[in-house]
């Protein structure tokens, strides 16, 4: 384990001369793999920057690129947009008919107010869940969207 | 600007003001804002990034294909930005991409092949399981290797030759101790090794 140990070191330090262009003896049991590092450093061992042609035309392809994906994700919100809003009319119209169903009706006798205010407060009760689970709904909507 | 009071009351993401936007910011805090459509975010990220993905693409693709896969790479970062989420390291993403990416680019090249007659040695470089590794070159043969390798051993090398950080430093990103990365460098190294075989290095 201390063997391999002071071959990994031995072979980080190896490395990092290399990369400095120092040079360094390393361990009969490391040669094979110092060739192999010597041959890194020449294939990639010389980060260079793209060639500015190239990076002037990826940059314009880029930009391009950029415009079109943000006019497909602002068309893409305009669709949900629209998707949420007929969904919010359904609901409401949903909620108005429940509560002219629940709405007591004119022929309703005086014998029957303790049923009555049992109405109006469930229909007080329903408008507000409604509500609430649309604001809820909406609130999630707006925040998971993106 | 003043705000709207749903805004107010659900305050979007996308309420960032783009002057907002520093050099100093994290990758993850630009491609936040990059996510959220700010190109300026997006350009930091890319002016940062270009030249280690491109050098990346450069260590594992023949030459003259090398600046195709890199602007695919970047238009595949627009197309998947949205779906970066901020638990990963921005880099890890990104390179992610490279590698997903690069093997793209060796899938079409091996589908283009398949309708290829007749082929010549330089277009039988990677993939061939009966090329005779004597005949090809240096660059070649380490290009293979690098594709060949597991993804962590490749990474660590990458990390050390192309990014230039120190061991030291590549612990930190990783979060691993010097010890271990030393010693996943050496099993790297090595993997590269039998991957090369008898290639005359």
């Amino acid at each position: 384990m201390e063997h391999e140990n002071q071959l990994n070191d031995q072979l980080a330090d190896y490395t990092d001369a290399m990369l400095k262009g120092d040079a360094m003896l390393l361990d009969d049991d490391l040669q094979e793999l110092g060739t192999v590092l010597r041959s890194l450093q020449r294939v990639v061992g010389k980060p260079t920057p793209p060639p500015t042609p190239f990076h002037t035309r990826l940059t314009q392809t880029l930009n391009n690129e950029w415009q079109k994906a943000q006019q497909e994700r602002a068309q893409a919100r305009q669709r949900q947009q629209l998707v949420w809003r007929l969904g919010t009319v359904a609901a409401v119209v949903v909620l108005v008919f429940t509560v002219l169903i629940l709405l007591p009706s004119d022929n309703t006798t005086s014998n029957t107010g303790t049923a009555q205010g049992g109405n109006e407060w469930l229909i007080f009760v329903l408008v507000a869940v409604i509500l609430g689970a649309i604001g809820t709904a909406y609130y999630w909507f707006q925040k998971y969207r993106r | 600007m003043k705000k709207s009071f749903l805004q107010r009351l659900l305050p979007l993401t996308n309420d960032i003001n783009p002057t907002m936007i520093s050099a100093d910011d994290s990758d993850e805090v630009l491609a936040k804002y990059a996510q959220n459509g700010h190109r300026e975010a997006f350009i930091g990220l890319y002016n940062r990034y270009l030249n280690k993905v491109y050098n990346r693409v450069k260590s594992r693709v023949p030459v003259e294909n090398v600046e195709d896969v890199t602007q695919e790479i970047f238009i595949a970062v627009i197309r998947s930005l949205p779906g970066f989420r901020n638990e990963a390291r921005f880099n890890t993403w990104l390179y992610t991409i490279v590698n997903r990416q690069i093997a793209e680019f060796y899938r079409q090249r091996s589908r283009h092949r398949g309708d290829t007659p007749t082929l010549s040695l330089e277009e039988m470089e990677f993939g061939e399981p009966s090329y005779e590794h004597d005949q090809l070159d240096e660059t070649v043969a380490i290009q293979k290797a690098l594709n060949a390798i597991p993804d962590h051993y490749r990474e660590i090398v990458l990390m050390r030759f192309i990014d230039g950080l120190s061991f030291q430093e590549i612990a930190d990103a990783r979060n691993q101790t010097l010890e271990a990365v030393k010693s996943l460098f050496r099993r790297a190294v090595q993997a590269i090794r039998d991957e090369v075989g008898e290639v005359e290095l």
